[in-house]
């Protein structure tokens, strides 16, 4: 025991065990409303934690098994313009006969318009 | 081995009771001592630890370093006794159970002594600065050591030991002998 000590345990009131004990049930008491907020918060949070990686794990399967099949059906090279400009002019809804314009990289003439508005009124 | 405060607290912010009666448990000495060093009465000490383990709960996001927790409760303890010395307007504590008395024993005598030595000690402790009280409290009435004293308030050793000693010598030379602990 340190000879020095002073005593101060009159100042005290939380020696008494039950006075310690009432202190603690006042506290947890008064804190009740605020830890029951917090419950609330963090359980749409625990939700969204929950779903989160399961969600992260499939989308990197799915990426994966993206790529590799892409990169399997490459297609043969050379082979690509030939392919992708009738698709293109389809979509775009080019006259069939201004196709062969812009294939032959030339201005069309007269009758070529004649051609072309008449194929394209006519579809 | 008991959890680590950091823990506690992480369960604390998810709204664990359980996490949070532990901290209180375990820091509540501390922090009341901390008041009463600012203070100087138990009674206004105790409503000044219910407010900031309060105040603590609904500021636990700002606790950065949870480890620390004890120095940052601690440092709320200060914030709000000095608010309270300056203004005398605690925030409305629950009244504890008013039929246990403050402390009160079955001698009322003996009630009565502890009451003038209480008085005493009181007194002769407002002739300390803040950092003496605190050291003295958390020292002779915490059992703390040293350099769990120093660790919390920021303070080596030394500077420790040199508060306990003016603290106790202006103490004794307020309230006599009477009030020593025998060895």
């Amino acid at each position: 025991m340190d000879r020095d000590r002073i005593d101060l345990t009159a100042l005290d009131t939380l020696s008494d065990a039950r006075r310690f004990e009432q202190l603690v049930n006042a506290i947890t008491r008064m804190a009740a409303p605020e830890l029951a907020r917090r419950r609330a918060q963090v359980g749409p949070i625990l939700l969204l934690a929950h779903w989160a990686r399961p969600l992260l794990a499939a989308a990197a399967v799915v990426a994966t098994l993206s790529i590799g099949t892409l990169t399997l059906s490459e297609p043969v090279a050379g082979t690509e313009d030939v392919v992708a400009l009738p698709g293109i002019a389809e979509a775009l809804e080019v006259p069939a006969p201004a196709v062969d314009w812009i294939n032959e990289a030339r201005a069309p003439s007269a009758s070529d318009l004649l051609i072309a508005i008449a194929d394209g009124g006519g579809t | 081995m008991p959890e680590a405060d950091a823990r506690l607290v992480e369960l604390a912010r998810s709204g664990d009771s359980a996490a949070f009666e532990k901290l209180v448990r375990r820091h509540l000495r501390a922090a009341y001592s901390v008041a009463l060093a600012t203070i100087g009465e138990p009674a206004d000490a105790e409503d000044i630890c219910q407010d900031a383990f309060i105040t603590a709960l609904e500021r636990l996001d700002e606790c950065r370093n949870a480890e620390k927790f004890l120095s940052w409760l601690l440092q709320i303890v200060r914030n709000r006794a000095h608010s309270v010395r300056r203004y005398q307007t605690v925030r409305r504590a629950l009244p504890l159970d008013d039929a246990l008395g403050s402390a009160g024993s079955e001698d009322p005598a003996r009630d009565m002594d502890r009451t003038e030595i209480r008085q005493r000690l009181t007194e002769a402790m407002e002739g300390l600065t803040a950092i003496q009280r605190e050291v003295v409290l958390l020292h002779d009435l915490q059992g703390w050591r040293h350099r769990e004293i120093g660790e919390l308030l920021g303070l080596p050793e030394g500077t420790v030991r040199a508060h306990l000693f003016h603290a106790r010598r202006a103490l004794r030379a307020r309230l006599g002998t009477g009030l020593f602990e025998e060895a």
